[in-house]
């Protein structure tokens, strides 16, 4: 029996990349599911390859064109080509006539920022990556940060820095640090890529800025080596990559048979985020939990109770306590002597006055009670709590 | 709401504070208030299910998870009961029993993960479903999904897909499934909206379910039942939602059908 013959395709990406990895993997998926039987040419680093492309004696390619030369290179190919890249704000910056399935970086960054906005910040930058012809996704995605800026309202802060290289590696990171102390905190960053995430996670570290509750940030890709390397887990857009795989499959299955798909441009959503503790700013919290914390933060300096948080959330009192104790380890009681507790802290900071006033004015029944929550909290009493901190004469961030 | 109206309203909640509300005149489903990753909460019915036909309608049993509602309408007698639990299942067991030849369609709410008036193009669906009708005209046969933009054994987001040449329904999708696995109650859809991390599985045992998007909702419609007279169908739905975070932290997917 003679067996048909199996059409020759060259999946030209970079096999080392995540990105490119998962979009071979969708590609792989839909020839599973279809059983279209194609001979697949894939080389590790493909722009070896890219000199003799016009002369390949295949069928079909699809290729990363976010790198110029594989636009160039493949400007007059013979065979079917599908694209796959970034998405462009702007349409003359698609290669003219040649289908393109596009990730949606307007819609990557809409999501890191609706994130970012939903974790409670107000404040935003963008970590970009220095202007170049092969990142040309990094300068769409700062002109999707600028265009929500500009649609909010709010200064569009966006630092492109160096591009990495080991001499200058010092340099580099000195001045993310000089960047990431002129921001206004809390701030939430956006890089443009978990490679650039990464970088300036550990600028943070170096420069002691608490993340996420001074610098939340989120990287895109849900590359998994960014967040085997970081100490604090990295959140990120997950891009729908495999599905981008998958529609650069179907759309050269199509011109194998004939179709003809020049205008045809595709673009594919993210498809998720992962929600990790570098954008916890407000932490995921169980409803009622939630809306006892929001009473806490209102009344705790009022001498509130248990019962009446319980009976404001309305529900009883142990399965208030239950919540509390599931969602933070700690029971509504110490949930109000902390906002007590951090109330007296302020107000002993800002008001050099009588300790006895401030225990009024936060809720404490009688000052030997605070003194003795002082103690065990912090190891100090509030008077020597006090001297402390005046005796700081730049007081650090708040955390 | 008029106090006339609020009396005919029946409110389930399980212990995440998810909120779901009935009807007691005609046993639809109103609002679903659920929480999204960040804990806050919106309604996911984009709008409320109303039944067609005038009927008659009582309330046997009510408490704070359950509600049964027995209805009585062109000689068809049904059973609804509506259970919802603390994994965020809300499981409709459904009975009916006719006196003469009848069809009966089951309730199909219409959701939006994302609780408001947004479009549904970027929720991605994962339907396990390997056949499909290629329009509603009697008498097609089924065709593979396979290599077509309707194989969506794989989530795939909803536009993104219609967007495949030669699909030629932008509009959204109205078609009918073949579902894999008949008989067993299983997991058929998963629905997942990255913005909230609203995550919405649907369980069933039917062979079919029509799937019906539009530019801000979403319906899922399992087949209509026959009923020979005198002869009782059952049929029983599951609705969970939940967080895609909460999921992934491995929670049980398992779904505690109530004998």
């Amino acid at each position: 029996m003679k067996m048909p013959t199996a059409h020759r395709i060259a999946l030209l990406f970079n096999g080392n990349k995540i990105y490119d990895r998962d979009i071979i993997a969708g590609i792989a998926a839909y020839l599973n599911t279809t059983r279209v039987s194609w001979d697949l040419f894939l080389e590790e680093d493909f722009r070896c390859r890219l000199p003799g492309i016009e002369r390949w004696q295949g069928d079909g390619i699809i290729a990363d064109f976010d790198d110029p030369a594989v636009c160039a290179a493949l400007a007059h190919s013979h065979v079917p080509v599908v694209a796959v890249g970034g998405s462009y704000a702007r349409d003359e910056d698609y290669p003219a006539g040649i289908p393109y399935v596009a990730t949606d970086n307007f819609k990557i960054v809409k999501l890191a920022y609706d994130h970012l906005v939903e974790a409670g910040l107000t404040r935003f930058a963008c970590f970009s990556l220095p202007e170049a012809a092969i990142n040309r996704w990094a300068q769409e995605r700062e002109t999707a940060f600028c265009a929500l800026m500009e649609r909010d309202h709010m200064r569009a802060d966006v630092y492109r820095g160096l591009a990495t290289s080991a001499p200058s590696w010092d340099e580099a990171v000195e001045q993310q640090i000089a960047w990431l102390n002129s921001l206004e905190k809390p701030v939430g960053i956006i890089a443009v890529s978990d490679a650039r995430a990464r970088q300036l996670l550990q600028a943070c570290m170096h420069a002691g800025i608490a993340v996420p509750e001074q610098v939340a940030l989120i990287g895109i890709d849900n590359d998994p080596l960014a967040r085997m390397l970081t100490r604090i887990p990295l959140s990120s857009v997950i891009q729908g990559t495999e599905e981008m795989g998958r529609t650069a499959a179907h759309l050269l299955h199509q011109m194998l048979n004939g179709m003809r798909l020049p205008g045809t441009r595709i673009l594919v959503p993210p498809a998720g985020l992962n929600v990790l503790a570098s954008t916890r700013h407000q932490p995921f919290q169980h409803p009622q939990v939630m809306q006892a914390r929001h009473f806490i933060r209102q009344y705790a300096c009022q001498g509130i109770k248990t019962e009446q948080v319980a009976d404001y959330v309305g529900v009883s009192r142990s399965s208030l306590e239950a919540h509390f104790r599931h969602e933070l380890g700690r029971s509504v009681h110490d949930e109000i002597l902390h906002f007590k507790l951090d109330a007296a802290k302020t107000l002993l900071v800002r008001e050099p006055g009588q300790v006895a006033e401030v225990a009024v004015r936060c809720g404490f029944t009688t000052v030997q009670y605070m003194h003795a929550v002082f103690k065990r909290e912090l190891g100090c009493t509030p008077r020597e709590f006090q001297q402390r901190s005046r005796l700081a004469t730049t007081p650090g961030p708040v955390a | 709401m008029m106090q006339a109206e609020v009396d005919l309203v029946h409110t389930l909640r399980n212990g995440r504070g998810m909120r779901v509300t009935i009807s007691a005149r005609d046993a639809s489903l109103l609002s679903w208030w659920a929480p999204d990753r960040y804990g806050r909460m919106a309604d996911v019915l984009a709008v409320p299910m109303r039944a067609s036909l005038p009927m008659d309608c009582l309330c046997d049993v009510v408490s704070d998870t359950s509600l049964l509602l027995r209805l009585q309408r062109d000689g068809v007698a049904e059973r609804l009961r509506y259970r919802l639990d603390d994994e965020g299942c809300l499981h409709i067991d459904y009975e009916a029993t006719a006196l003469n030849r009848a069809r009966i369609t089951l309730p199909v709410p219409a959701f939006n993960l994302r609780g408001h008036e947004t479009s549904v193009g970027d929720h991605i669906l994962s339907l396990a479903a390997d056949r499909y009708f290629p329009c509603k005209a009697a008498g097609t046969m089924p065709l593979d999904v396979a290599g077509t933009a309707f194989d969506f054994r794989q989530p795939a987001p909803i536009a993104a897909r219609l967007a495949w040449p030669g699909t030629s329904c932008a509009a959204g999708l109205d078609h009918v499934f073949c579902l894999a696995r008949i008989g067993e109650l299983r997991e058929v859809v998963k629905i997942v909206e990255p913005a909230s991390g609203r995550v919405l599985r649907f369980f069933s045992c039917g062979r079919q379910l029509h799937v019906q998007t539009d530019a801000s909702r979403f319906f899922l419609a399992p087949a209509a039942l026959d009923l020979l007279p005198g002869h009782t169908v059952r049929q029983t739905l599951v609705y969970r939602l939940g967080v895609a975070d909460i999921d992934a932290l491995g929670i049980s997917e398992k779904i505690n059908q109530e004998t």
